[in-house]
């Protein structure tokens, strides 16, 4: 059955921002809060947390009216068949066996990055030196290297376009050529590119999407920052 | 465990996942797309029967690039072979990644000694600020604002909505024209097309 959901933008800032949802709403003011464990009622004290959690989430839900939704149906992205690379290096680095297509889930990852893009997309083509920076910087961790890697589909281009990108960016990683946009199949949702997935796999037969990123990168080392997982390794 | 305990700990999971702790995040910075106006699906080609073919002498033109620049099909004859890329519309989907394509394989321009002109019927000002939003280009953009869409009539390619189609001319050093796609106006030309006609002219 298809898994379609709606994901939501700004929870993180309305969390981070943690105090100002909170500011002048009554009871979850941090003096009755304080008041109320000093008396030691831990079951108060949960449903007081749980109603400043759902008023910071009301906050969050509100804000991501005005933004946007992005959803994923991962049983057709799981389906998606990737040529498998010619090239030993890109058959070597997705651990992949002699085999003619693959599946997201069969590449050898804990983490997919599976970046959307065009050849003929200018931000694309901007973004690219910091997609290889990205890239240079988990083979570079011995925490990351081999349970992280990246994986580009250029949709809509044919495989010469593909080429001329690879070429022109001397991109490390596997880039694959989607000419009928079929990766479009997987969101109801207009896909921009270029748009990040990051996926999680090994949890069964499709790759699980936990994060999507649309547009320019802020970072590499934020953007890695953001994969599950990798802030708390350190 | 008292059936308050557990609501109260299915609460906490469910508003953890509402605010996304637990269901994944979209983060959405700018693209090309967002000042993308999207006419929808037009019709393939909507221009008068054929005036150029394959063969024939290519009609001379004249036109402004951006910096206020004759661009005329005479000075390149003898010198150049000339690709003329007409675009429908500035801030279209798919023209605004037409050209930032051919940005990146200038390489296939320069081998086959040719030089590539970018053709709109939209004005000086429209072109302008739409190409600084893709980005510099390396080749000359040429408004085809006034007479409107003078130089896509004697070429064929102005449509009867006032647009040009998404349409490519190969000129060879004689003027003589060695290729034309006249494409669907809604689907991006494919590169290699375009490359295996400039590999086929005799430099």
């Amino acid at each position: 059955m298809g898994n379609s959901w709606s994901l939501r933008p700004l929870w993180s800032r309305a969390a981070r921002k943690g105090p100002v949802p909170f500011r002048g709403v009554g009871p979850v003011d941090p003096t009755m809060v304080n008041d109320r464990c000093r008396k030691g009622n831990t079951m108060r004290k949960l449903l007081v947390l749980t109603v400043a959690l759902a008023m910071t989430a009301g906050v969050g839900a509100w804000c991501v009216e005005a933004q946007e939704t992005f959803r994923v149906n991962q049983e057709i992205l799981g389906r998606l068949e990737f040529p498998v690379p010619n090239d030993e290096a890109g058959k070597k680095y997705l651990g992949l066996s002699e085999v003619d297509k693959f599946t997201l889930s069969q590449i050898k990852a804990e983490t997919v990055i599976l970046e959307i893009f065009s050849m003929y997309c200018p931000i694309c083509q901007a973004e690219a030196p910091t997609v290889n920076e990205l890239h240079r910087m988990i083979e570079r961790d011995a925490r990351l290297k081999g349970k992280v890697k990246i994986v580009g589909v250029g949709t809509g281009n044919t495989p010469f376009e593909v080429d001329v990108f690879r070429k022109k960016y001397d991109v490390p990683f596997p880039l694959f050529a989607d000419e009928k946009f079929l990766i479009q199949k997987t969101s109801e949702d207009k896909i921009r590119t270029p748009t990040f997935l990051t996926l999680k796999i090994g949890l069964g037969t499709e790759p699980v999407v936990q994060g999507v990123h649309i547009g320019r990168l802020e970072s590499p080392q934020k953007f890695l920052e953001t994969l599950p997982g990798v802030s708390r390794r350190k | 465990m008292s059936t308050a305990r557990t609501f109260l700990i299915f609460a906490i999971i469910g508003t953890l996942a509402v605010m996304g702790y637990i269901s994944p995040a979209v983060h959405a910075e700018k693209t090309i797309h967002d000042g993308i106006y999207d006419p929808g699906i037009l019709k393939p080609t909507d221009s008068p029967a054929k005036k150029v073919n394959v063969g024939d002498k290519a009609p001379d033109f004249e036109l402004k690039d951006l910096s206020g620049k004759t661009i005329s099909l005479k000075a390149f004859i003898g010198r150049k072979n000339v690709v003329l890329s007409f675009v429908p519309a500035a801030w279209t989907p798919v023209c605004s990644k037409q050209w930032p394509g051919y940005n990146i394989a200038r390489e296939f321009f320069d081998e086959n000694d040719a030089i590539l002109v970018g053709v709109s019927v939209d004005n000086t000002p429209t072109l302008f600020a739409w190409v600084k939003e893709m980005g510099d280009l390396w080749f000359p953009v040429a408004s085809d604002f006034w007479p409107h869409g003078e130089v896509s009539k004697k070429y064929g390619v102005l449509r009867d909505d006032g647009m040009s189609e998404r349409a490519l001319f190969v000129i060879d050093k004689k003027g003589i024209v060695r290729y034309i796609d006249v494409h669907d106006i809604n689907a991006m030309p494919r590169l290699e097309d375009l490359v295996g006609a400039l590999r086929k002219l005799e430099n």
